[in-house]
């Protein structure tokens, strides 16, 4: 479990990273470019409201495990706070097994995302970009996002067995 | 067997509601809740393959929305504003120029909050970095705590109805009104209700002195010298709303520009350090991932209800009962309060959206003034207890304030927002009448 944790925080970071540096800089470049393009040698790129898009993917994508990781999630804690701990220890199993079941659907719906992309030979309408790449990323993110929901089980049966020992 | 055969369309529709509450009170994160319930109501409705598909084309939807390109961009916006001494600048300025006048250094913090959340569009940016600066200085002048707190903490609820607004772009891609329309309907409402807010500062303290001291005078070319200062928050403000008015850039567009000129005066200013901008980055990264997912499950859960009648079936039945439409809006009014005790304003949004907005829209209310009266109840939301974001936000700048203080505080600006809530009512023109002026 230790080089799961590990191996998703690098996995984390390394997304964390690529957001940061890369997707949404490229975003603002883009569309900046877009409007400079137009508006001065009107000349529009006419690939950039597709590509913006294409990008919003990643983005959202990329960024979601890092969100889970922080319990960054909106939720209402109104009930929960006043629940006994036994009570709040079945509710976030619940919880947990709700992102897992998250997980599974985005990976499984990225997965056939991309068998559909690559055998119908989904791309942009006015650029060649293909539509599988995107689908992978959202494949690869449900797969993160089960994995951390099984580790976020793992940690609270953990802390239990420890309290129980003490 | 398909559950068509056991229970009714709108039957199911019901007890989705039902299983969608009973989620959220456990702490399931709203968007997963959304997603779950939509995912089961589909599977009993149409079956597991239709169900999946419905769910893979919601992802791409929502997940290329062009409109939704303008939230990280923003966000990010409002975060680099926030670490580029914005606020003090405006702080320095407004002074300048009103601190004389009675409870100025309110007033100062109103008009500040304002103009810092004309850039940031955070109404809890604005309390941090506005709270952090003017308590100390009204602490200071010996102003009353409760007028100090309530007033930072009520003017940072004008960042999410003045453009550029968070929620306003997240209610326009939901219902697809057009966010131009949105940001300049949410101006004169903004402007009118900072006027008010001040307004009620200036009546407080000439009935009760001991509320706020008198501040200091400044002279005229001490007042000019602060111009400059000014500059640098309302150039970023006027020229994002300039774009969108002129046509130059689309809203989405507009948000590129706002972060480009924050980032060029940031800069020339050497404000922005290497730590700064990737910490606005990864903000805003994780803001947006966070609406995402609220998004993705709000229009997958609102599509199963639309295909269940269940909407429909409100809108006839309230037919039925022929209520008023003042009569609605007051029952709506309420509503909001009430849940602003318990969600937050995203959450808001999506919960209530799918369900208020046909019923809106079939008793013929424009879909740009509903998008201002709901940022409104929400703004409300943010300063009534027992959640009310941006006290709890002042309380943690105000060390020694207690949260009752700064709620009593706020009382008289909720009484004052309320006031603005029956004047949009009454007079809808004061949403829109600009955005009718734009497309002439």
């Amino acid at each position: 479990m230790r080089i799961l944790h590990t191996g998703l925080n690098l996995v984390i970071c390394c997304f964390n990273a690529l957001n940061l540096y890369l997707i949404l800089p490229m975003l603002a470049v883009i569309i900046l470019a877009d409007i400079f393009l137009r508006s001065v040698l009107h000349a529009p790129l006419v690939w950039a409201h597709e590509v913006s898009g294409l990008l919003l993917i990643c983005l959202f994508f990329l960024a979601l495990p890092s969100c889970i990781q922080k319990r960054q999630l909106l939720n209402v804690d109104i009930v929960y706070r006043v629940m006994s701990r036994q009570l709040q220890r079945y509710v976030n199993l619940f919880n947990h097994l709700l992102l897992f079941g998250f997980g599974v659907l985005l990976m499984v719906q990225g997965y056939l995302g991309v068998l559909d992309s690559l055998a119908y030979e989904a791309r942009a309408y006015s650029i060649n970009i293909p539509y599988w790449p995107f689908y992978a990323v959202m494949s690869i993110v449900g797969l993160i996002c089960s994995m951390q929901s099984v580790l976020m089980v793992w940690t609270s049966f953990c802390r239990h067995k420890n309290e129980a020992g003490q | 067997m398909n559950s068509q055969a056991w229970f009714s369309a709108e039957m199911l529709g019901g007890l989705a509601i039902l299983g969608l509450l009973m989620m959220l009170l456990i702490r399931v994160p709203i968007g997963i809740a959304l997603v779950t319930v939509g995912m089961i109501g589909n599977i009993g409705f149409q079956g597991l393959e239709p169900a999946l598909i419905q769910f893979q084309l919601v992802i791409w939807e929502v997940a290329t929305n062009f409109v939704l390109v303008s939230l990280p961009l923003f966000i990010w916006m409002g975060n680099l504003a926030q670490v580029s001494g914005f606020g003090q600048d405006l702080y320095y300025g407004f002074y300048r120029f009103f601190g004389r006048m009675p409870g100025g250094l309110a007033v100062t913090s109103v008009l500040s909050s304002a103009s810092f959340g004309a850039v940031t569009g955070s109404s809890v940016a604005t309390v941090s970095a506005m709270g952090k600066m003017m308590l100390p200085e009204m602490q200071r002048y010996r102003y009353d705590m409760g007028l100090a707190s309530g007033s930072v903490a009520s003017a940072g609820v004008l960042a999410i109805l003045i453009p550029p607004s968070v929620p306003l772009v997240f209610y326009a891609a939901w219902t697809e009104t057009s966010l131009g329309d949105l940001f300049i309907a949410g101006i004169l409402p903004g402007i009118l209700l900072a006027g008010l807010f001040v307004l009620s500062i200036i009546i407080r303290c000439l009935l009760d002195k001991t509320l706020a001291p008198a501040g200091e005078t400044f002279t005229w070319s001490e007042r000019l010298r602060a111009l400059p200062y000014l500059l640098p928050a309302l150039s970023v403000m006027l020229i994002v709303l300039a774009c969108i008015y002129t046509g130059v850039a689309s809203p989405v567009e507009s948000a590129a520009i706002g972060v480009l000129c924050i980032f060029i005066i940031g800069l020339v200013r050497r404000q922005l350090s290497a730590h700064a901008i990737r910490k606005s980055l990864h903000q805003s990264a994780s803001l947006s991932a966070n609406i995402f997912v609220l998004f993705l499950g709000g229009v997958f859960f609102s599509r199963f209800m639309a295909q269940t009648g269940f909407i429909e079936q409100q809108i006839t039945l309230l037919s039925a009962w022929s209520v008023s439409p003042y009569v609605f809006l007051f029952l709506l009014v309420i509503l909001y309060l009430l849940l602003g005790a318990v969600l937050d304003t995203f959450g808001m949004i999506i919960l209530t959206l799918p369900f208020v907005f046909p019923l809106i829209v079939s008793m013929g209310y424009d879909p740009v003034w509903f998008g201002i009266f709901i940022v409104m109840m929400i703004e409300l939301s943010l300063i009534t207890p027992p959640i009310g974001i941006n006290v709890f936000v002042m309380q943690r700048v105000a060390s020694g304030v207690s949260l009752m203080t700064i709620f009593k505080g706020c009382f008289p600006f909720v009484l004052v927002s309320l006031f603005m809530v029956a004047l949009l009512v009454c007079f809808p023109e004061i949403a829109l009448w600009l955005p009718a002026k734009m497309k002439h």
